[in-house]
């Protein structure tokens, strides 16, 4: 394994880490529309709250995610330079965008009344865009561990400097659940409120973050219904039902010509709603979800199957060490001109594996591999063809 | 496993662009602005195609190498157009195209 590393550093260094050493972007093209566009989404807010939900409700104590899309956006670019492949040419350069979320939680009650649990959590967000150097690109989701950490003392922060992006963002907050309902509400580093509201018994959840008041209209992003309701919370055997899922989202979408100004009109929210069946007889899944609005359609259709234990029920012992998991569909994006996207069907292919260290679920390791992920074109809708790369680490406490 | 390691690490690499990319980021140009002016996608993509069907891209010889930037300068032009103008063009592509000079250097009407 280390040699095919260290072989594949030194084929990477005779091809140049970078294809061209001084580059600038051309302004005017689709490419660098979505190259801004990409770095001025408000995402990370999202992908904040997003994983402040999935991933800190439970029994785990630390939670740390890495995300990398190579990719993510092509931009013609001149390059300078008087030597090499793309020499005084222009070329098309990928940007990359990279995430690391860091999670921690402190229990401070763990069975009161009602089944009571309280616990106060920590969850931070670090996006990075990177262009013309893709070693970088593989590194930085490592590389911003400490602002990951330090995100508060670092404070909110999001720089873009022509296509080269840096944010920050962040929730400190608490958690409070009990057998009628569970609450997780914090403070955000936008200087926003981060609620959570979840019936667990029958998974009826509202989820979204506050701007600048506490009307829905200052929703950062909303997201609600149901998710993952399962039978056996009820009492009721399962006989194959699996987790029914049927929520709605409404995400902000990036403008990527803000500067140019005089527009009128363009969406600027992604509504959807969601459909999904999963764990049917322990080892299927299906998934459908519907975009709204002016260009309504069918925007995800996918199946999956994956080992048994993959979703972890209340009522049911994880036996696995490894877990694996694959998902094949379509994705329909709408025509969208302004990132130069036209509409239509894509495939979309999904890998997962999870190796759980031990059979305490003390600690749990999670590799991803996506491509067209519909999860990523809500965010990025340019980034389609681009490979997204996932690895997640989570430790809970021993029961 | 090195081949995995060397092809998952070059996926979307830098690579050169079509010669006649610099014609079709115009028609994109376009589309753009009047999604953005008139809050229509559909529309936008419609002028794409009616872009594409009544131009032919026709690239001049360049003195210089760097020269080639400048064949960018139309697509930018549209790009920036002001809503007033675009919503009196309409679908009339040849009021969008003689907004720069650029435009006439590198199509031609089909």
């Amino acid at each position: 394994m280390i040699l095919s590393l260290l072989v594949a550093a030194a084929s990477a260094d005779e091809m140049q880490l970078s294809a061209c050493e001084f580059w600038q972007p051309i302004g005017g093209t689709a490419g660098f529309a979505n190259g801004l566009a990409a770095i001025r989404t408000n995402a990370q807010t999202y992908g904040a709250g997003a994983f402040a939900r999935e991933r800190l409700r439970g029994d785990d104590v630390l939670a740390l995610d890495m995300h990398v899309v190579v990719g993510a956006a092509q931009v013609p670019v001149w390059c300078s330079d008087t030597t090499g492949k793309h020499a005084q040419s222009v070329y098309s350069q990928p940007l990359d965008v990279g995430a690391t979320n860091l999670g921690l939680a402190i229990p401070l009650i763990q069975d009161g009344p009602l089944n009571l649990r309280a616990r106060v959590f920590y969850a931070s967000s670090v996006a990075q865009a990177v262009m013309g150097a893709r070693a970088l690109s593989w590194s930085m989701p490592l590389l911003n561990l400490y602002p990951a950490v330090a995100a508060p003392v670092i404070g909110r922060s999001s720089t873009g400097r022509g296509l080269t992006m840096y944010a920050v963002d962040w929730i400190g907050g608490g958690y409070l659940a009990s057998d009628i309902v569970s609450v997780q509400a914090g403070y955000t580093g936008t200087r926003g409120l981060y609620v959570d509201v979840t019936q667990e018994k029958v998974a009826l959840f509202f989820n979204t973050v506050l701007g600048d008041g506490v009307s829905l209209s200052d929703a950062q992003y909303l997201v609600g219904g149901v998710q993952q309701f399962d039978v056996e919370q009820l009492g009721a055997d399962d006989p194959g039902f699996g987790l029914v899922s049927l929520f709605y989202r409404d995400l902000p979408q990036a403008d990527a010509d803000e500067e140019v100004g005089g527009g009128a009109g363009l969406v600027d929210r992604l509504q959807t709603g969601h459909f999904r069946q999963e764990d049917m007889f322990g080892r299927y899944d299906l998934r459908a979800a519907w975009q709204f609005g002016a260009q309504g359609r069918l925007r995800e259709l996918a199946v999956a199957y994956h080992t048994e234990g993959w979703y972890q029920r209340e009522h049911r012992e994880r036996q696995e060490e490894r877990l694996f998991y694959a998902r094949a569909g379509i994705v329909n994006l709408p025509d969208q001109p302004t990132l130069g996207v036209r509409g239509g069907v894509r495939p979309t292919a999904r890998l997962d594996y999870i190796y759980d260290v031990g059979t305490t679920e003390t600690l749990a390791l999670r590799a991803s591999f996506q491509y067209n992920d519909p999860d990523l074109l809500d965010l990025y809708p340019f980034a389609y063809n681009a490979l997204g790369v996932h690895v997640e680490l989570t430790m809970s406490l021993d029961d | 496993m090195t081949r995995w390691i060397v092809l998952v690490g070059a996926v979307g690499c830098a690579h050169r662009l079509p010669d006649d990319q610099v014609c079709l980021e115009v028609g994109w140009a376009i589309g753009a602005r009047t999604e953005q002016c008139e809050g229509d996608a559909e529309l936008g993509v419609a002028r794409v195609e009616l872009f594409e069907q009544s131009y032919v891209c026709a690239l001049p010889d360049l003195a210089f190498p760097e020269e080639e930037m400048d064949l960018y300068a139309c697509a930018l032009t549209v790009r920036n157009l002001a809503c007033e103008l675009v919503l009196q063009y309409g679908d009339d592509l040849d009021a969008w195209l003689a907004s720069s000079p650029a435009c006439a250097a590198i199509l031609d009407p089909a």
